[in-house]
């Protein structure tokens, strides 16, 4: 998937509600500015659309509609962020899903949340590891976003830390990026015989196409135990002898976990059962609720430790 | 940790006997052997006299809608029934709609605890009559959800114990049923050997105490297992909330024999209930054996009703059916008890100890001379003890 090759002049002159703030920050498939829109700050996203044929037709053929799967993605992300109430999911921004071409470019654009914050990746790569307090409420917090995914029938299917942001203002945690987002009632947007999302935090079920349609919540709960055992530890709970992510994956889906104590002692047990429950290879061996999860990380000693 | 009565034909005063003694703590009932006025007059009347004591259940036994020309009994006489009933009948999700609204809704004219979903029988976790089961599920707890004052939904699992062969689509069965939002289930597995015990094979229980660990115990539904006799001690200690046992060797493990057409039989032995054995022996000649080489004093397990038996040679004691079902409720109960702990890995250990114990005096008696017909030999104990030891080792408990 190719991503827009524009400049900011360009873009303030396509879309003239919006001023650009800062620099672009790149994603697989969009690139993110900064914005303002009437003295407001928010997140502008961009991508170009990739219309394809169905195989087999004739390009000349009007009769035939074509079929953009990025702009497919688009489309349920705004959807979802307009249905999804929490605040640990990030917002819908003023300007709604829209079309402009660009230098010969047919860009997909939309506005959302500004959040004033770090990714949890950069949080990681700075400072290795989170408080156990604060991994307590990662969890607490991203566990609530699945929550209320799920409650409308979704599958977030790319929770990592490049996709969490902790704010400036009060160190909440909030999901990012429901391009990957699975609706268990839509058509499916992936091509068949892949899986979007990113490998090395896939769940043992996700790395199964054919039980693609099969997932639920407890496939996300599986992706918050690797970033909660990451944000412990700073391991990848899979990434022991494992060179690629191919490998990584193997790991996933035949490797038992280490507990996060044997890479930092001062984790408690409750913490050790806890996330090594979310880490179970089949679904019905986590937790059958966020809220019971929740509940167990609430109550989780967390042994004094900072 | 609850003993249920699995309702059935002749029950007389047992059951108001056995809750009055407190072995058991509910009932499970049974439409193919009560008419619908009697079954509701028998309900009020245990509600009446036991009231929050007992935990009444009803088993609509929807399963006997797919035995051709069955012996259903009275079931023919609920308006929920439908006889004869072939896939093409499941294929409409309207029409397993219709099945799921009849069969709670007659459940709603009941004081009923719980509620139990209608189900149909599957061999496979892969078959289509598996899909059927987990439709009827669904349709249940849609009917359900739009019902008022409803009571708590058990969806009703019924399966062939050849299902638990494979622990692969067992767990893809598990992630599915894990996902519902229901207050528990009601587990009936149909046995293949008609002997009293019936056999399992190693897999097949170990997959069934999977079953029941992963949905009472990881998932915290409530596990109520029907048609379970000793063997469901395993079940209870793994999270299992209730099993349920009768009087007769049919209501003690499922077939659907007493549905399809009779093909004639005798009357079972008598069977005294052994807690020191774990076991239900034959009272002639195994308990009558251990009387004559003095040994009476290692099977017997002194409830209320055994008195019969310490005082004289068991082959010429009174013993009728009546007293060995109370007694057999009794020792059920009272071992449930001793293998009661506040976790599960406390509960095996407490099982695994009881199993030693009871295979060490199995061992004495046959050393004294006592012979034990194959199934009531310590044959499962020994299952039993490769089971938990098996299991234990997975859960790491």
């Amino acid at each position: 998937m190719a991503l827009p090759v524009l400049a900011a002049t360009q873009i303030a002159t396509a879309i003239p509600d919006i001023t650009i703030t800062g620099t672009e920050r790149r994603g697989g498939q969009k690139l993110v500015f900064p914005c303002e829109i009437a003295g407001h700050p928010w997140a502008l996203k961009l991508m170009l659309a990739q219309p394809t044929q169905p195989a087999g037709v004739d390009p000349a053929d009007s009769s035939v509609e074509s079929f953009d799967p990025v702009t497919a993605r688009a489309r349920r992300e705004v959807a979802i962020m307009y249905e999804c109430q929490s605040p640990h999911l990030v917002k819908l921004g003023p300007l709604p899903l829209a079309q402009v071409d660009i230098e010969g470019q047919s860009i997909i654009y939309f506005t959302e949340e500004w959040i004033d914050g770090q990714d949890l990746a950069e949080i990681l790569r700075v400072d290795g590891t989170l408080s156990v307090e604060d991994v307590r409420r990662l969890g607490l917090h991203i566990a609530a976003a699945i929550e209320e995914l799920w409650s409308k029938g979704h599958i977030h299917r790319d929770i990592k830390p490049g996709n969490i942001m902790r704010r400036e203002a009060n160190g909440d945690f909030v999901l990012l990026d429901m391009g990957l987002a699975f609706d268990l009632q839509a058509q499916s947007i992936s091509s068949p015989g892949t899986t979007p999302g990113t490998m090395i935090y896939f769940s043992p079920e996700q790395a199964n196409v054919a039980r693609k349609r099969q997932l639920d919540f407890r496939s996300d709960l599986f992706a918050l135990g690797i970033v909660m055992y990451e944000a412990l530890t700073s391991v990848h709970p899979f990434i022991a002898g494992a060179a690629t992510s191919i490998e990584v994956l193997g790991q996933i889906l035949g490797a038992t976990p280490a507990p996060p104590s044997t890479h930092r002692a001062a984790i408690t047990s409750d913490f050790d059962r806890v996330i090594l429950r979310l880490l179970a290879k089949s679904p019905h061996l986590r937790y059958k609720t966020c809220e019971r999860f929740r509940a167990a990380l609430t109550t989780a000693r967390g042994g004094g430790v900072p | 940790m609850s003993i249920y009565s699995q309702h059935g034909y002749g029950k007389g005063t047992k059951i108001e006997a056995g809750l009055r003694d407190g072995a058991l703590r509910g009932v499970i009932l049974s439409p193919r052997n009560e008419s619908p006025e009697k079954l509701s007059a028998f309900a009020t009347g245990l509600r009446a006299e036991f009231q929050d004591g007992v935990t009444l259940l009803f088993d609509p036994q929807f399963y006997a809608t797919i035995v051709p020309d069955a012996r259903d009994g009275s079931l023919a006489d609920y308006p929920y029934y439908r006889p004869g009933l072939t896939r093409r009948q499941f294929i409409s999700q309207a029409d397993v709609h219709e099945y799921a609204a009849d069969t709670l809704g007659f459940q709603s004219t009941l004081d009923l605890d719980r509620w139990i979903s209608p189900a149909v029988l599957f061999d496979d976790f892969r078959d289509p009559w598996s899909q059927i089961a987990l439709t009827m599920a669904q349709e249940s707890i849609s009917v359900h959800r739009q019902t008022q004052n409803a009571a708590p939904l058990l969806l009703s699992l019924v399966l062939d114990e050849n299902a638990l062969r494979s622990r692969d689509s067992l767990d893809e069965f598990l992630d599915i049923i894990t996902s519902w939002d229901v207050a528990g289930f009601y587990l009936v597995v149909r046995r293949n050997d008609r002997s009293y015990p019936a056999a399992f094979d190693d897999s097949v229980l170990l997959n069934l105490v999977y079953l029941v660990y992963v949905l009472a115990e990881v998932n915290e539904f409530e596990v109520v297992c029907g048609y379970t006799d000793l063997v469901g001690l395993l079940l209870l200690a793994v999270g299992g909330k209730a099993i349920a046992s009768g009087w007769f060797n049919t209501l003690r493990q499922f077939s659907l024999s007493p549905f399809q057409p009779a093909t004639g039989g005798r009357a079972p032995r008598a069977r005294y209930t052994s807690a020191p054995l774990m076991s239900s022996v034959l009272v002639v000649p195994e308990l009558a054996t251990a009387y004559y080489v003095g040994r009476t004093a290692d099977m017997l397990s002194n409830t209320r009703y055994d008195q019969a038996m310490a005082n004289g040679d068991p082959a010429n004691a009174l013993w009728p059916p009546e007293t060995a079902c109370l007694h057999h409720w009794d020792v059920l109960a009272r071992l449930a008890e001793g293998v009661g702990g506040t976790n599960v890995g406390v509960r095996l250990a407490t099982l695994e100890s009881e199993i030693r114990q009871a295979i060490a005096r199995y061992a004495l008696l046959q050393s004294s001379g006592v012979q034990f017909e194959a199934p009531t030999g310590p044959r499962d104990l020994t299952l039993w003890l490769r089971v938990v030891q098996a299991f234990r080792s997975e859960i790491g408990a």
